[in-house]
Protein backbone atom coordinates (compact mmCIF):
# COMPACT_ATOMS: atom_id res chain seq x y z
CA UNK A 1 0.00 0.00 0.00
CA UNK A 2 1.20 3.49 -0.84
CA UNK A 3 -0.29 6.52 0.91
CA UNK A 4 -0.62 10.25 0.55
CA UNK A 5 -1.66 12.23 3.60
CA UNK A 6 -2.10 15.99 3.70
CA UNK A 7 -2.95 18.24 6.61
CA UNK A 8 -4.80 21.17 5.12
CA UNK A 9 -5.31 24.53 6.82
CA UNK A 10 -7.89 26.67 5.04
CA UNK A 11 -7.19 30.38 5.04
CA UNK A 12 -9.32 32.22 7.59
CA UNK A 13 -12.46 33.58 5.98
CA UNK A 14 -11.93 31.57 2.77
CA UNK A 15 -14.53 29.22 1.36
CA UNK A 16 -13.34 25.84 2.57
CA UNK A 17 -16.07 24.17 0.55
CA UNK A 18 -14.20 24.90 -2.67
CA UNK A 19 -11.13 23.10 -1.35
CA UNK A 20 -13.20 20.17 -0.15
CA UNK A 21 -14.98 19.84 -3.47
CA UNK A 22 -11.70 19.91 -5.38
CA UNK A 23 -10.07 17.32 -3.14
CA UNK A 24 -13.09 15.03 -3.25
CA UNK A 25 -13.12 15.32 -7.01
CA UNK A 26 -9.40 14.58 -7.24
CA UNK A 27 -9.90 11.52 -5.03
CA UNK A 28 -12.76 10.12 -7.09
CA UNK A 29 -10.38 8.22 -9.39
CA UNK A 30 -11.14 4.58 -8.55
CA UNK A 31 -8.61 3.30 -11.06
CA UNK A 32 -5.63 4.36 -8.97
CA UNK A 33 -7.09 5.11 -5.53
CA UNK A 34 -8.41 2.34 -3.31
CA UNK A 35 -9.37 4.39 -0.26
CA UNK A 36 -9.84 8.07 0.45
CA UNK A 37 -10.73 10.06 3.54
CA UNK A 38 -11.34 13.76 3.97
CA UNK A 39 -12.34 14.62 7.50
CA UNK A 40 -12.29 17.78 9.62
CA UNK A 41 -9.81 17.60 12.45
CA UNK A 42 -11.00 17.50 16.04
CA UNK A 43 -10.18 20.26 18.56
CA UNK A 44 -6.76 20.49 20.20
CA UNK A 45 -4.57 19.28 17.38
CA UNK A 46 -1.14 20.86 17.10
CA UNK A 47 -0.13 22.05 13.63
CA UNK A 48 -2.77 19.57 12.54
CA UNK A 49 -4.70 21.61 9.97
CA UNK A 50 -8.46 21.92 9.54
CA UNK A 51 -8.70 18.74 7.46
CA UNK A 52 -6.94 15.43 7.14
CA UNK A 53 -6.89 14.24 3.55
CA UNK A 54 -5.71 10.68 3.19
CA UNK A 55 -5.43 8.60 0.03
CA UNK A 56 -4.36 4.99 -0.41
CA UNK A 57 -2.98 3.48 -3.58
CA UNK A 58 -2.22 -0.17 -4.29
CA UNK A 59 1.41 0.69 -4.98
CA UNK A 60 3.67 3.67 -5.67
CA UNK A 61 3.24 3.43 -9.46
CA UNK A 62 -0.49 4.07 -9.08
CA UNK A 63 0.28 7.14 -6.97
CA UNK A 64 2.70 8.42 -9.62
CA UNK A 65 0.11 7.90 -12.36
CA UNK A 66 -2.54 9.70 -10.32
CA UNK A 67 -0.12 12.58 -9.63
CA UNK A 68 0.22 13.17 -13.36
CA UNK A 69 -3.51 13.01 -14.04
CA UNK A 70 -5.11 16.38 -14.69
CA UNK A 71 -8.28 15.23 -12.94
CA UNK A 72 -6.28 13.71 -10.07
CA UNK A 73 -3.05 14.91 -8.57
CA UNK A 74 -2.77 17.99 -10.72
CA UNK A 75 -6.27 19.10 -9.73
CA UNK A 76 -5.41 18.56 -6.08
CA UNK A 77 -2.14 20.45 -6.44
CA UNK A 78 -3.98 23.40 -7.98
CA UNK A 79 -6.51 23.51 -5.14
CA UNK A 80 -3.92 23.13 -2.41
CA UNK A 81 -1.68 25.68 -4.08
CA UNK A 82 -4.38 28.34 -4.18
CA UNK A 83 -3.08 30.82 -1.63
CA UNK A 84 -6.41 32.64 -1.54
CA UNK A 85 -8.04 29.50 -0.17
CA UNK A 86 -5.31 27.51 1.55
CA UNK A 87 -3.00 28.82 4.26
CA UNK A 88 -0.83 25.76 4.93
CA UNK A 89 -0.41 22.23 3.64
CA UNK A 90 1.82 19.57 5.10
CA UNK A 91 1.87 16.68 2.68
CA UNK A 92 3.55 13.29 2.96
CA UNK A 93 3.77 10.46 0.44
CA UNK A 94 4.95 7.12 1.80
CA UNK A 95 4.91 3.39 1.37
CA UNK A 96 2.96 1.94 4.25
CA UNK A 97 5.44 0.67 6.82
CA UNK A 98 5.18 -1.88 9.56
CA UNK A 99 1.58 -2.48 10.65
CA UNK A 100 0.26 -3.67 13.99
CA UNK A 101 -3.32 -4.79 14.62
CA UNK A 102 -5.20 -5.79 17.74
CA UNK A 103 -8.72 -5.72 16.39
CA UNK A 104 -10.43 -4.03 13.44
CA UNK A 105 -12.47 -0.88 14.01
CA UNK A 106 -15.26 0.33 11.76
CA UNK A 107 -15.21 3.75 13.39
CA UNK A 108 -13.15 5.63 15.94
CA UNK A 109 -10.42 8.22 16.10
CA UNK A 110 -7.62 8.28 13.55
CA UNK A 111 -4.50 10.09 14.67
CA UNK A 112 -1.25 10.82 12.97
CA UNK A 113 1.96 12.33 14.17
CA UNK A 114 4.18 13.75 11.46
CA UNK A 115 7.78 14.31 12.42
CA UNK A 116 11.15 15.20 11.05
CA UNK A 117 14.28 13.39 12.18
CA UNK A 118 16.81 16.13 11.61
CA UNK A 119 19.73 15.40 13.93
CA UNK A 120 20.11 11.64 14.07
CA UNK A 121 23.44 10.29 15.22
CA UNK A 122 23.21 7.39 12.80
CA UNK A 123 20.86 5.20 10.80
CA UNK A 124 21.16 2.72 13.66
CA UNK A 125 19.58 5.30 15.97
CA UNK A 126 16.77 5.94 13.50
CA UNK A 127 16.13 2.20 13.18
CA UNK A 128 15.98 1.93 16.97
CA UNK A 129 13.51 4.83 17.10
CA UNK A 130 11.40 3.10 14.43
CA UNK A 131 11.37 -0.15 16.36
CA UNK A 132 10.55 1.45 19.71
CA UNK A 133 7.81 3.59 18.17
CA UNK A 134 6.21 0.55 16.54
CA UNK A 135 6.23 -1.14 19.95
CA UNK A 136 4.08 1.65 21.41
CA UNK A 137 1.21 -0.29 19.92
CA UNK A 138 2.22 -3.38 21.87
CA UNK A 139 2.45 -1.64 25.24
CA UNK A 140 -0.28 1.02 25.08
CA UNK A 141 -3.64 -0.73 25.24
CA UNK A 142 -5.75 1.97 23.60
CA UNK A 143 -3.78 1.81 20.33
CA UNK A 144 -5.79 -0.76 18.41
CA UNK A 145 -4.20 -0.46 14.95
CA UNK A 146 -1.01 1.30 14.08
CA UNK A 147 1.57 1.88 11.39
CA UNK A 148 4.91 3.65 11.23
CA UNK A 149 6.12 4.71 7.81
CA UNK A 150 9.08 6.55 6.40
CA UNK A 151 8.22 9.40 4.07
CA UNK A 152 9.29 9.27 0.43
CA UNK A 153 8.44 12.86 -0.46
CA UNK A 154 6.97 15.71 1.50
CA UNK A 155 6.14 19.38 1.51
CA UNK A 156 5.18 21.87 4.16
CA UNK A 157 6.77 23.28 7.26
CA UNK A 158 9.55 20.69 7.44
CA UNK A 159 11.20 17.95 5.40
CA UNK A 160 9.02 15.28 6.98
CA UNK A 161 10.63 11.89 7.52
CA UNK A 162 8.05 9.77 9.39
CA UNK A 163 4.31 9.32 9.66
CA UNK A 164 3.07 7.57 12.80
CA UNK A 165 -0.58 6.56 12.42
CA UNK A 166 -2.87 5.04 15.00
CA UNK A 167 -6.53 4.10 15.40
CA UNK A 168 -8.30 4.45 18.74
CA UNK A 169 -11.77 3.43 19.77
CA UNK A 170 -12.42 6.89 21.18
CA UNK A 171 -10.75 10.18 22.03
CA UNK A 172 -10.02 9.12 25.61
CA UNK A 173 -7.77 6.41 24.22
CA UNK A 174 -5.62 9.07 22.58
CA UNK A 175 -5.77 11.99 24.99
CA UNK A 176 -5.58 9.98 28.19
CA UNK A 177 -4.22 6.48 27.77
CA UNK A 178 -1.76 7.23 24.98
CA UNK A 179 -0.48 10.44 26.52
CA UNK A 180 -0.22 9.21 30.11
CA UNK A 181 1.19 5.75 29.51
CA UNK A 182 4.78 5.48 30.81
CA UNK A 183 6.01 3.86 27.59
CA UNK A 184 5.26 7.24 26.02
CA UNK A 185 6.57 9.80 28.53
CA UNK A 186 9.12 7.58 30.25
CA UNK A 187 10.68 5.99 27.19
CA UNK A 188 9.80 7.18 23.66
CA UNK A 189 9.87 10.81 24.69
CA UNK A 190 13.66 10.91 24.93
CA UNK A 191 13.95 11.00 21.13
CA UNK A 192 11.91 14.23 21.18
CA UNK A 193 13.39 15.84 24.29
CA UNK A 194 16.11 18.44 23.66
CA UNK A 195 17.51 17.71 27.14
CA UNK A 196 18.07 14.03 26.40
CA UNK A 197 21.20 12.89 24.59
CA UNK A 198 19.07 10.70 22.30
CA UNK A 199 17.20 13.78 21.01
CA UNK A 200 17.00 13.73 17.21
CA UNK A 201 13.53 14.94 16.25
CA UNK A 202 12.65 18.49 15.32
CA UNK A 203 10.42 20.04 17.97
CA UNK A 204 7.97 21.22 15.33
CA UNK A 205 5.54 18.33 14.96
CA UNK A 206 2.14 17.84 13.38
CA UNK A 207 -0.23 16.11 15.79
CA UNK A 208 -3.59 15.70 14.10
CA UNK A 209 -6.65 13.55 14.58
CA UNK A 210 -10.17 13.12 13.29
CA UNK A 211 -13.13 10.78 13.50
CA UNK A 212 -13.23 8.01 10.95
CA UNK A 213 -15.59 5.35 9.67
CA UNK A 214 -14.32 2.30 7.85
CA UNK A 215 -10.75 1.14 8.00
CA UNK A 216 -7.93 3.70 7.70
CA UNK A 217 -4.79 1.80 8.50
CA UNK A 218 -4.71 -0.71 5.72
CA UNK A 219 -3.34 -4.19 5.95
CA UNK A 220 -1.04 -3.63 3.04
CA UNK A 221 2.01 -2.58 5.08
CA UNK A 222 4.85 -4.80 6.11
CA UNK A 223 4.37 -6.79 9.31
CA UNK B 1 3.39 3.38 46.66
CA UNK B 2 1.85 6.74 45.74
CA UNK B 3 -1.71 7.94 45.21
CA UNK B 4 -3.10 7.05 41.77
CA UNK B 5 -2.31 9.74 39.22
CA UNK B 6 0.15 11.28 41.68
CA UNK B 7 2.80 8.59 41.54
CA UNK B 8 6.24 9.99 42.16
CA UNK B 9 8.16 10.19 38.90
CA UNK B 10 11.90 10.57 39.19
CA UNK B 11 14.25 12.24 36.74
CA UNK B 12 17.77 10.90 36.97
CA UNK B 13 20.59 12.88 35.41
CA UNK B 14 23.61 10.56 35.44
CA UNK B 15 26.56 12.70 34.43
CA UNK B 16 30.19 11.68 34.16
CA UNK B 17 32.32 14.77 34.66
CA UNK B 18 35.57 15.67 32.97
CA UNK B 19 38.39 14.65 35.36
CA UNK B 20 38.80 17.26 38.08
CA UNK B 21 35.69 19.19 37.01
CA UNK B 22 32.87 17.48 38.90
CA UNK B 23 32.66 20.09 41.64
CA UNK B 24 32.64 22.92 39.11
CA UNK B 25 30.00 21.09 37.10
CA UNK B 26 27.79 20.57 40.12
CA UNK B 27 28.16 24.23 41.12
CA UNK B 28 27.22 25.31 37.60
CA UNK B 29 24.24 22.92 37.61
CA UNK B 30 23.03 24.24 40.97
CA UNK B 31 23.40 27.85 39.90
CA UNK B 32 22.21 27.74 36.31
CA UNK B 33 19.87 24.77 35.98
CA UNK B 34 18.23 24.19 39.35
CA UNK B 35 16.35 27.49 39.81
CA UNK B 36 14.81 27.27 36.35
CA UNK B 37 13.84 23.63 36.77
CA UNK B 38 12.29 24.33 40.15
CA UNK B 39 10.29 27.15 38.61
CA UNK B 40 8.86 24.58 36.22
CA UNK B 41 7.52 22.37 38.95
CA UNK B 42 10.42 19.97 39.44
CA UNK B 43 11.64 19.22 42.97
CA UNK B 44 15.30 18.48 43.55
CA UNK B 45 15.58 15.32 45.67
CA UNK B 46 19.24 14.28 45.58
CA UNK B 47 22.59 15.42 44.25
CA UNK B 48 24.78 12.37 44.74
CA UNK B 49 28.42 11.98 43.84
CA UNK B 50 30.48 8.84 43.33
CA UNK B 51 32.94 8.27 44.70
CA UNK B 52 32.33 10.69 47.59
CA UNK B 53 35.61 12.49 47.10
CA UNK B 54 36.30 15.19 44.51
CA UNK B 55 38.77 13.49 42.17
CA UNK B 56 41.49 15.55 40.51
CA UNK B 57 42.74 13.28 37.74
CA UNK B 58 39.75 10.99 37.30
CA UNK B 59 36.05 11.39 36.66
CA UNK B 60 33.37 11.63 39.28
CA UNK B 61 29.85 10.51 38.48
CA UNK B 62 27.01 12.77 39.50
CA UNK B 63 23.53 11.37 40.06
CA UNK B 64 21.05 14.23 40.27
CA UNK B 65 17.52 13.19 41.02
CA UNK B 66 14.36 15.24 40.58
CA UNK B 67 10.73 14.42 41.21
CA UNK B 68 7.30 15.42 39.97
CA UNK B 69 4.00 13.99 41.14
CA UNK B 70 2.25 12.07 38.39
CA UNK B 71 2.33 11.96 34.58
CA UNK B 72 0.23 15.10 34.19
CA UNK B 73 2.82 17.03 36.20
CA UNK B 74 5.56 15.40 34.13
CA UNK B 75 3.98 16.67 30.89
CA UNK B 76 3.45 20.12 32.34
CA UNK B 77 7.10 20.37 33.39
CA UNK B 78 8.23 18.98 30.04
CA UNK B 79 6.23 21.51 28.03
CA UNK B 80 7.65 24.33 30.14
CA UNK B 81 11.20 22.97 29.88
CA UNK B 82 11.03 22.70 26.11
CA UNK B 83 9.78 26.23 25.70
CA UNK B 84 12.70 27.63 27.69
CA UNK B 85 15.80 27.88 25.49
CA UNK B 86 17.97 28.77 28.50
CA UNK B 87 17.10 25.52 30.25
CA UNK B 88 17.81 23.45 27.16
CA UNK B 89 20.90 25.57 26.48
CA UNK B 90 22.37 24.73 29.86
CA UNK B 91 23.61 21.43 28.47
CA UNK B 92 25.45 23.09 25.63
CA UNK B 93 27.01 25.55 28.05
CA UNK B 94 28.12 22.71 30.34
CA UNK B 95 29.53 20.59 27.53
CA UNK B 96 33.19 21.29 28.32
CA UNK B 97 32.69 19.87 31.84
CA UNK B 98 30.95 16.65 30.77
CA UNK B 99 32.33 13.39 29.41
CA UNK B 100 28.93 11.74 29.04
CA UNK B 101 25.46 11.94 30.46
CA UNK B 102 22.09 10.30 30.32
CA UNK B 103 18.67 11.33 31.53
CA UNK B 104 16.24 8.60 32.58
CA UNK B 105 12.71 8.66 33.95
CA UNK B 106 11.96 6.25 36.76
CA UNK B 107 9.30 5.20 39.23
CA UNK B 108 9.06 3.02 42.28
CA UNK B 109 8.69 -0.57 41.08
CA UNK B 110 5.50 -0.80 43.16
CA UNK B 111 3.95 1.97 41.03
CA UNK B 112 4.60 0.38 37.63
CA UNK B 113 1.35 -1.52 37.33
CA UNK B 114 -0.75 1.48 38.27
CA UNK B 115 1.17 3.83 35.99
CA UNK B 116 0.57 1.44 33.09
CA UNK B 117 -3.13 1.11 33.90
CA UNK B 118 -4.31 4.36 32.34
Amino acid sequence: MFKLTALVTVREGADGGKVIDALNSAASDRVHIVRSILEPTLPNTSNGGNYIWHLQFPEEAAYRAWKEDSAGGKKADAALGDRALVHQVDSMAYAGGRVGTKRPLDHGVYRLLVLSVNRAASEVAVAQFDSETYEMGLYIPSILNWQLSRVVESSGARRWTHVWEQEFENLDGLLRTYMLHPYHWGWINRWYDPECTEHMIDNYLCHSFCNFTGQVIAQGGSQ
Amino acid sequence: MSESGKETIYYLDHITAVPGKAKALLDFYMKSYVPKAEARGMTLLHRLVAPPVWLENQSNDLFIIWTVQGPQAWWQATRMRRSDPELVGFWAAAETLIVSRRRSYLSDAMDVERLCNV
